[in-house]
């Protein structure tokens, strides 16, 4: 039935001869070899990140350094209704469609060269879901004659692609009990692999694997340690070893949320998933690494078995969840993998192994530790930790000491870019930092609690935000492009010569790749957090980006959330091309 | 700490959209007052197995709906991170998903430092006091006086609760290991009851209320906390700090409702004992200043 490894070209043509003989969705279904392939097919993205390495690397030129100033407006499409708030999806692009998801769990199939809408998808949220960090989504995957997202109310929803019809749909967990899922599916050798997203209490990290076209579950696999695992139903081994780094029975309720998704390499045939960080919030309690928290975990895609792990904040006691996105890259014929930490480090891995390669900061001020030692590959920590709540017995706030990176990250969920061209990293960074304090009397459903307070604090009176060209094996920055307010959406980097973004102020941009100068803007009418694409069709290149200012800033940035306040939202997906 | 947290509102009467408490002329007029609850908080807000919800929360809002002579409307709100988030998402503001804010939300912590920190909301006189107390098997722990007796033995805690919090560093981490963890305290109580955890340190309230259901003899007592800066609290109803009137005559009526010992009648129908919050703890609302003339 499945038309397995079918090209692209080929497809065409049998849509062309057999219209009527064939159901459409089979003669057009996404393979695992299309999604394998999809950084080389420049007349599509199927996969989230344009690839299931996550480079966001496009082979296409033309447009390029030279002409992209005379990019132009092909449509625009508004999400429409009352419902706008963060739009932090990548669009799809397969058949003559673009698939985009939108702000409270919403779907959208257009016309990709016209923009005309062909379905809408509103899932039916609980009455009064109240998610604490804004009701963004950040995509979809394609597969088969699915389009398949996760809600906030912790589904994971199939739809045909040609009508927007559920086809499947299983329930992650309770939402009730404090879990979610906003990040794209991955698709994985006909499995869709999806995490949690979830409250700081109780929940508990963990990957699973279900049938694509089913929705079938075939395995899961905790992110902390002690917790089983399972294959087709069946016990397949706990994670790690029960206790090992956590002290009681913390690892029950010890978090590590994979609430940003994974990444795949079919090289090394390992699926690569970021981990949350630990709880509880007070790193006095747990003394120990709690492993999985603040890690890359790499998992065999068959079995569901972790192959290695590499912790980038053990005992984390700032927040600093460890789930941006590791990027697979080849150098001089090491298998590698590249990821920019919320810590501020930009740690390169061997990807076979998950031995350390490089470290090195790629924001300018990091207070917590001086350096990654390259030899153990352990940070190596400056002390500054916040105090010990239950040391304090006078009733006063605690000691309060400022750390940057805050934890709103040196980088946050938003995707970097990989060029294969320049071999440079395109990092979307923000030089922040927190005030952090200990309450000995809070207040937490009606009773006094231990909490902790924070106010998150620009570095610079003039830039939050700074998209970053990196060379991974020297940790060289090649160039900087500051932005007022934080950076917060995607990056795009073509064989063009040409990195796009977007920033909260609106602008999607265009900056030659070697020497980031800035080569073209466009305002979208609300702020950019978006991830953006590109691909060719009828022999013309598109750019595409969802605009509507929102997510996690707004709500939590303290002083930055005053300096952003001004900007409006909005919820539209905008598509660009060269004018004639 | 920043992954997607829920809460849930269950609206009950109203779908919200995003309009402001009612006045008390308003309340009035539509002869209809809306209380917010915290929801899954058995014995004072919670949903009995009928999907009624009941509790000493809504019983005492019952009360104060009688008195106004207008119908009661009842909303459970999840506790979101801290009280200073619900009672924007429960009194002053709403949420941009859970809709408008409800006229008053009940359980609310009555402290003057709290209170300046939370200057949108008028905080009413409190209606008791809540204690931080124990729960001892008295047959497996002999020396109950101190808590060295669980450098060596379980004591159960709910997750994420201000016990959790103390029993994890108290004596330099020395009962650590010893804290097991449980969704609420139901299950906490439980586990005492299947020598799971030889203790229990929660709310007395919550303690009382869910030993009540066994038929064994647990000690419920006070233990030296030393390092703990709060042992217990007051608690009281919060408006909107603007809404002045309905301030003033919220407060007239839990002093009307304390001073008959109607409140206190409510606790003991659910098998509580009950503390009066002491008079030097406050007889003025905090932040509707307008409220006293």
């Amino acid at each position: 039935m499945k038309l397995l490894s079918y090209s692209r070209d080929a497809a065409v043509i049998a849509l062309a001869a057999s219209l009527t003989a064939l159901p459409a969705t089979s003669a057009f279904a996404v393979s695992d070899s299309d999604i394998l392939n999809d950084a080389e097919t420049t007349n599509d993205v199927v996969s989230y990140g344009m690839g299931p390495q996550g480079q966001r690397y496009s082979t296409l030129t033309q447009i390029n350094d030279k002409n992209v100033n005379k990019l132009v407006p092909a449509w625009t499409y508004s999400f429409g209704g009352e419902k706008q708030r963060g739009q932090e999806s990548q669009p799809l692009v397969s058949n003559g469609k673009i698939f985009v998801t939108g702000s409270y769990s919403r779907a959208f199939a257009l016309n990709s060269q016209t923009g005309e809408e062909i379905w809408q998808y509103d899932h039916r949220l609980p009455e009064g879901i109240l998610p604490c960090c804004d009701v963004i989504n950040r995509g979809g995957a394609l597969y088969d004659n699915l389009f398949i997202f996760g809600t906030l109310d912790a589904q994971i929803v199939a739809l045909d692609q040609e009508t927007g019809d559920v086809v499947w749909k299983e329930k992650i967990d309770e939402f009730k009990d404090g879990y979610s899922n906003s990040a794209a599916p991955l698709i994985v050798k006909g499995k869709v692999i999806t995490g949690v997203s979830g409250g700081e209490f109780g929940i508990i990290g963990r990957l699973e694997a279900r049938d694509a076209k089913t929705g079938k579950m075939v395995w899961v696999r905790p992110t902390v340690e002690g917790h089983m695992g399972t294959l087709n139903g069946k016990d397949n081994g706990i994670s790690g070893k029960t206790n090992a780094s956590w002290p009681g029975d913390l690892w029950k309720t010890g978090g590590a949320a994979t609430w940003n998704g994974a990444t795949y390499d079919p090289e090394v045939d390992l699926i690569f998933v970021g981990t949350g960080n630990p709880a509880p919030w007070n790193a006095h309690m747990r003394p120990g690494d709690n492993l999985y928290s603040t890690s890359t975990v790499a998992i065999d895609p068959d079995t569901g078995k972790i192959a290695w792990h590499y912790q980038f904040t053990p005992n984390d006691g700032w927040d600093y969840d460890g789930v941006n996105e590791t990027v697979s890259f080849n150098n001089g014929g090491k298998k590698l993998a590249g990821h920019a930490d919320r810590n501020g480090f930009f740690y390169v891995l061997d990807r076979t192994n998950g031995k350390l390669v490089n470290a090195f900061p790629f924001v300018n001020q990091i207070d917590w530790a001086k350096g990654v030692d390259l030899k153990t590959g352990r940070p190596i920590e400056t002390g500054v930790r916040p105090g010990d709540p239950s040391a304090s017995t006078d009733g006063k706030k605690g000691k309060q000491i400022f750390v940057a990176p805050s934890f709103l990250g040196g980088k946050n969920w938003m995707p970097m870019a990989y060029s294969q061209a320049t071999g440079l990293f395109y990092v979307p960074s923000n030089e922040w930092g927190m005030d952090l304090w200990n309450e000995p009397v809070t207040y937490k459903k009606g009773a006094a609690y231990l909490g902790a307070g924070f106010t998150i604090k620009p570095l610079n009176d003039d830039y939050i935000g700074a998209l970053r060209a990196y060379d991974p094996i020297t940790g060289k920055r090649v160039w900087e492009v500051k932005n007022k307010a934080p950076l917060w959406g995607g990056v795009l980097a073509t064989a063009g010569n040409v990195v796009f973004t977007g920033t909260p102020e609106g602008f999607l941009k265009a900056f030659n790749a070697k020497t980031g100068e800035e080569l073209w803007k466009f305002q979208t009418g609300s702020g950019v957090v978006g991830s953006p694409i590109t691909w060719t069709e009828g022999g013309e290149q598109y750019i595409a980006v969802p605009s509507g200012w929102g997510g996690a800033v707004p709500l939590w940035g303290g002083d930055v959330a005053k300096a952003v306040k001004s900007l409006n939202q909005g919820g539209s997906l905008w598509a660009f091309k060269l004018s004639k | 700490m920043i992954s997607l947290r829920y809460v849930m509102l269950v609206i009950l009467i109203f779908v919200n959209t995003l309009v402001n408490a009612s006045t008390l002329e308003e309340v009035l007029e539509k002869k209809y007052i809306q209380f917010a609850f915290y929801e899954n908080f058995p014995p004072f807000s919670y949903e009995d197995e009928s999907g009624k919800i009941v509790g000493i929360d809504v019983d005492i809002a019952q009360l104060v709906a009688d008195k106004l002579e207008v119908k009661l409307g009842k909303r459970l709100l999840a506790a979101d991170e801290s009280v200073d988030d619900d009672l924007r998402n429960g009194v002053w503001k709403g949420h941009f998903t859970a809709g408008g804010p409800s006229d008053v939300m009940m359980h609310i912590p009555y402290d003057p430092a709290f209170a300046r920190a939370n200057d949108k909301v008028a905080f009413l006189q409190p209606y008791f006091k809540e204690l931080i107390a124990f729960a001892v098997n008295t047959y497996r722990i002999k020396n109950s006086s101190s808590l060295e007796a669980f450098f060596n033995d379980p004591i159960g805690v709910e997750t994420a609760t201000l016990a959790d919090a103390y029993l994890l560093g108290a004596h330099g981490g020395k009962l650590r290991d010893n804290v097991k963890h449980y969704v609420n305290i139901a299950e906490a109580v439980k586990a005492m009851v299947d020598n799971e955890v030889y203790a229990v340190m929660a709310t007395r309230s919550e303690i009382e209320f869910n030993l009540k259901k066994y038929d064994q003899d647990f000690l419920v007592t006070k233990l030296p906390t030393p390092g703990l800066t709060l042992d217990g609290w007051t608690l009281c109803a919060a408006v909107k700090a603007d809404n002045v009137k309905l301030a003033k005559r919220l407060n007239e009526i839990f002093s009307e409702l304390k001073a008959s010992g109607d409140i206190e009648r409510v606790f003991k129908s659910y098998g509580l004992n009950f503390k009066e919050a002491s008079e030097k703890e406050i007889i003025t609302p905090y932040n509707a200043q307008y409220a006293i003339e």
